[in-house]
Formats: structure tokens, sequence, C-alpha cells
């Protein structure tokens, strides 16, 4: 996958009310609410050319974003600290998605016959990837917008560790979970074996998706999967272009991972059976 | 005076002429190169092996077939110098085949040691990094050696342990899989319903990032205790979590436990006076206030000061 910045991608969203850079005096601190993740970001005073990030969690997830210039730091933050050689102004907040593939399931087990195909939508609660220089080139921290539990794909002696997503794909955009700190990842599984697949769960290797500025959505790149039989591989298609559900504005966040061709994977009975 | 010199001198030579012949020179040319190119060669070599095997296969088997090749190898070289500087090493070798049955006689737990370390290596239960439970040791393996491994304990203490021991002994490696089960017992009070106490220790896995959706944790109601109902409470983590999933789950338990009212039975002490059913005494004392307040209270009849 080519880079975010790559000409057949639109241009890289700058400014946004929630997402983008933001520009700080020294001494002065700004506030993101994003999911249950409360964060400050301090520009420290003096000469120390030092940057200050601390964050907590909210006990709700909320499905609005806020950013805000006005909420003080708690009493007795506790900061984690950057220094730097050269003073910088701006802090930069942008989606990345989870540092670990997410276990996506549908609402029941779902057949899917031989040579059909089925579309689904995945809301997947992004990180928020703070970062520091006058493009935002040096990441500093990551904190996700909302803890997402663990779960092991594979045999217990052998796997891989992923995040699990408690609320399920949807066959409809309509039906799947809203909100800012969210990225909806469509989701299409062809079926072209020359037998049934029920379709229980799967493990999405998100960590090689960009996120685009959607008109109402944060979204990821068109994830296909290939299908070919409980004993082959399965061929996960990663798209190179935008989704084409709404109109898109730009790249936010770029990916963790490009991917520079197609991934096979076996499709061992536990990514797609219980 | 002169003379005398001159003789001595033409005697050296002559000694010197007859001892350092072409020969004798270029097998001492050939002894040299052996000490310092073949060692420096042969260490090399061994080190490099050492390094490839390591990536290769692991730490373990590049450390010992690294070290076997050096021994062998600087036999070897060593029994080619001799044999250049002209010793006669059928005489040397029967001395050695002697001195080698006395001294394996001597060693043998070294020799066991080195063939134990040997089928470690074939067998491969765990490599350096890896967290082993030998007997009542538990430790982190720190080096892989000929004879012993070495463990570094979570208290920071050096333990070696013989590899004779390893192959004898259960071997425990904690850390060989990449998940782990963690069981806890846990006791509740008789008066609880028991599909609350499953319902509510699923929902406490369930709220815990660090414990795995899958496998599912598991709750199993044991056995009715002498004086509780036991349950087994198991939650399966990524091994790198153990130590933070230990302490919140156990927390939130309690937490969790104390509020929803479900209780955790306890031993409770009875203390009685000696005889099986008489209470024992209790002598409430009404304390009126004196209207000085520096006056202490009369002691309760009875009582003496020393």
């Amino acid at each position: 996958m080519k880079s975010a910045s790559a000409t057949d991608y639109p241009s890289r969203v700058e400014t946004h009310e929630f997402w983008g850079k933001q520009t700080l005096s020294p001494g002065q601190s700004i506030h993101w609410e994003s999911g249950t993740a409360r964060i400050w970001a301090e520009r420290a005073s003096g000469a120390t050319h030092e940057w200050r990030i601390h964050s907590e969690r909210g006990p709700v997830e909320t499905h609005a974003a806020r950013r805000s210039g006005e909420t003080p730091p708690p009493e007795k933050p506790s900061w984690k600290r950057w220094a730097f050689r050269e003073e910088d102004s701006a802090v930069w907040c942008l989606p990345v998605m989870p540092d670990k593939p997410v276990v996506v399931r549908p609402d029941v087990p779902l057949t899917i016959p031989r040579g059909n195909e089925v579309t689904f939508f995945v809301s997947i609660p992004v990180w928020l990837r703070f970062s520091i220089g006058r493009l935002g080139e040096l990441a500093i921290h990551d904190e996700p917008t909302v803890v997402l539990s663990k779960t092991w794909a594979g045999e217990p002696t052998a796997g891989e560790l992923c995040y699990a997503l408690r609320t399920s794909g949807s066959r409809i955009l309509g039906g799947i979970k809203k909100g800012a700190h969210r990225a909806v990842c469509p989701l299409v599984i062809r079926n072209r074996a020359e037998e049934e697949l029920v379709f229980q769960k799967l493990c999405l290797r998100t960590i090689h998706s960009n996120i685009h500025l959607g008109a109402t959505r944060l979204w990821c790149e068109q994830i296909e999967v290939n299908y070919l039989g409980k004993a082959h591989f399965s061929e996960f298609v990663f798209s190179q272009k935008p989704p084409a559900f709404e109109p898109v504005r730009g790249v936010l966040g770029e990916a963790r991972e490009p991917v520079h061709r197609n991934l096979l994977r076996k499709s061992i009975e536990s990514f797609w059976t219980s | 005076m002169t003379a005398m010199l001159t003789t001595e001198s033409l005697f050296l030579a002559s000694l010197f002429s007859a001892w350092f012949t072409p020969e004798r020179l270029e097998m001492m040319l050939r002894a040299t190169l052996i000490l310092f190119i073949g060692f420096p060669l042969l260490i090399l070599l061994a080190r490099w092996l050492g390094k490839v095997l390591t990536k290769q296969l692991s730490a373990h088997s590049g450390m010992v077939i690294s070290k076997a090749v050096f021994y062998v190898g600087a036999v070897v070289l060593a029994i080619t110098l001799l044999r250049e500087l002209g010793f006669q090493l059928t005489a040397l070798l029967g001395a050695a085949g002697i001195a080698g049955v006395a001294i394996g006689f001597a060693s043998q737990t070294s020799l066991s040691n080195i063939i134990s370390g040997l089928f470690l290596v074939w067998e491969k239960p765990f490599s350096v990094g890896d967290a082993i439970n030998v007997g009542d040791t538990t430790g982190v393996v720190f080096s892989i050696d000929l004879l012993s491994i070495k463990l570094r304990t979570f208290d920071n203490r050096f333990i070696r342990i013989p590899n004779e021991r390893l192959i004898k002994s259960d071997v425990t490696t904690i850390t060989r899989f990449p998940i782990r089960r963690f069981d806890i017992n846990l006791g509740v009070a008789y008066k609880e319903d028991i599909k609350r106490v499953i319902h509510v220790l699923k929902d406490i896995a369930d709220k815990n990032p660090h414990c795995l959706d899958e496998p599912e944790p598991v709750v199993i109601f044991q056995n009715f205790g002498d004086s509780s109902l036991n349950f087994l409470f198991g939650v399966w983590f990524a091994k790198q979590d153990f130590l933070v999933l230990r302490n919140s789950i156990m927390a939130e338990i309690k937490e969790r436990f104390d509020a929803e009212g479900i209780e955790i039975p306890f031993p409770h002490r009875t203390l009685y006076s000696g005889s099986e059913t008489a209470p024992f005494p209790i002598r409430i004392v009404q304390e009126t206030p004196s209207p000085d307040a520096s006056e202490k209270p009369a002691p309760p009849e009875g009582w003496h000061k020393e």
C-alpha cells in the first residue's frame, strides 16, 4: 500500500474541529475527550523545550469528541514528559488504528453458501496519536479512545493476540455503533470454496489500514477476504482506494504498517468458526 | 684471550648451525603458524558459529555447539602442534589414555552434566529468557552452559543448576506458550446463590481488559467445603500480562463481592471460659463522669494495681 500522502489519495486533512494541529504558547495546555479517553497536552513554560501529556479514563464512552483549550488539567496530573532540542509550538492529534488485529463477529453465526459474498460494516474504536513537529512527523504518544478487551486467535500453543470487538459487525451501514472516535471498516467476504462458510468470527489486521475523514464518519479502506476452503489459505485484499460509501475529505491517519501485497492467511478453523 | 673468544664463538656457531637446520626451522615455522594463526582462527570460527547457530536455532544450541567445536578443534590443533615439534604421540596418547581413564573416573559428574547438556540441546525444553520452575526454584533462564544452567530468580538471586539435575527432575517452562490460565480458588458463604456467584465472576472477567475473551474464562463449582461453597475461577491471559492481571483481578473480585454483598467466609475463633455450656462471663461497667476531668475512673471491682 502506498503512503497516505501519495498522489492517488486526497490530501491529508490538517484542520478539523477535533483532529489535526494545535499551536500552543509556553505554559498553555489543551484537552481532548474521545471515547473514554481524557487527555491533556501542555507545552512547558521556560526554555526547556518540553511537552507533557496526561491521560485518564472517563466512566462512560462518549460518542462526541471534544477539544478544548479551557479545560485545565487535574490538580495532580501524572505527566509523561518529552524534551526536545529545538522549540516546537504545535502538537498534532490524529487517529490511528489499534496496535493489534481486531476480532470481529456477526450478531449470530452466518452461513455463506458457496459462490456468494456478503458485506459487513465493522465499527472499530481508533487510537489517538499525538505527535510533534511541523508536519507531526514525530509520534510521542498513542492512547486508545476505548480500552478493548484482549482475545486470542488460534490455538493455546500458537496464535495471535488480538483485541475483541464487543459490538458485532452489521450488514447495513445504519446498524453499526456510531461515534466520533470510531472508524468504519467495510468488509467483504467471498466464499470461493466448494463448501459452505459458517462465519462466526474473523481476525482483521487493521494495522494496515489508513483512516479517512468522511462526511459523517471516519473510514478505513475496504478489506476483502476470499475464502477458498478449510484446507487452503484465505486471501486478504486491502483496497488501495478510499471507501466509496460516502464522500471523503482526505486521509486523517496513516496505517501503522503499510501493506505491500495481499496477505495470505491460513483460514484455520478457529478464525472462522468457534 | 682473543683466540679463546674466537674458539667459543665458533663452537656456538657450529652448535647453532647444527641444531637450526633448514628442516628444523621449517618445523618451527609451521608450529608458530599453528599456534598464532590456528588458535585465533579457531576462536573466531567458534564465535561465528555460535552467533549463526544462535540466530538459526537457539542460544542454547549455539553456545553448546560452538564450545564443542572449540574444544575439539583445540585438541586437534594441540596434537598437530606436538607432532610438528617432534613429540612421539604414540607414547603420549598411551599416557593420555591412562590419564583419560583416571580423569574420567574423577570427573564422572562433569561428564554426566556435559552429556545431559547435549540432551537438553536436542530436546530444547526451554531457552534463554524463559521462566522455569525446577523443584522449589523458579526463575528466568539467564544462561545455558555446557555443565549447568544459570537462573535469575524474581528476587534477583543467581542460581546454578547442573544439567544432570535438569534431566532427572521435572522442569516446568512457565513461559513456553503465549497464553496461560490463572486459577483462583474461591469460597463463598453457604447462603449465596450459586448461579449469581457464577454470573458475577464471569462479569468480572468480562470487564477486565487483561482477561482474554477467548479462550473463555472458566468458573467451576468444585465442592461443598467445610465452611464455604468452593469455586475454581480460571481466566486466560497473555503471558506478559501476568502481574497486572493477577493484581487487578484479585482486587476486582474483592470489590465486586463487597458491592454485591457476597460473603467470603473465613475461619472464626470462638473463645470459651473452660466450661462447655457456660457463657463467657462479661461484666458491663457503667462509667460515671467525674467532676474532675483529670481524675481517672476507678478500676472495676476485683482489679488490683500492681
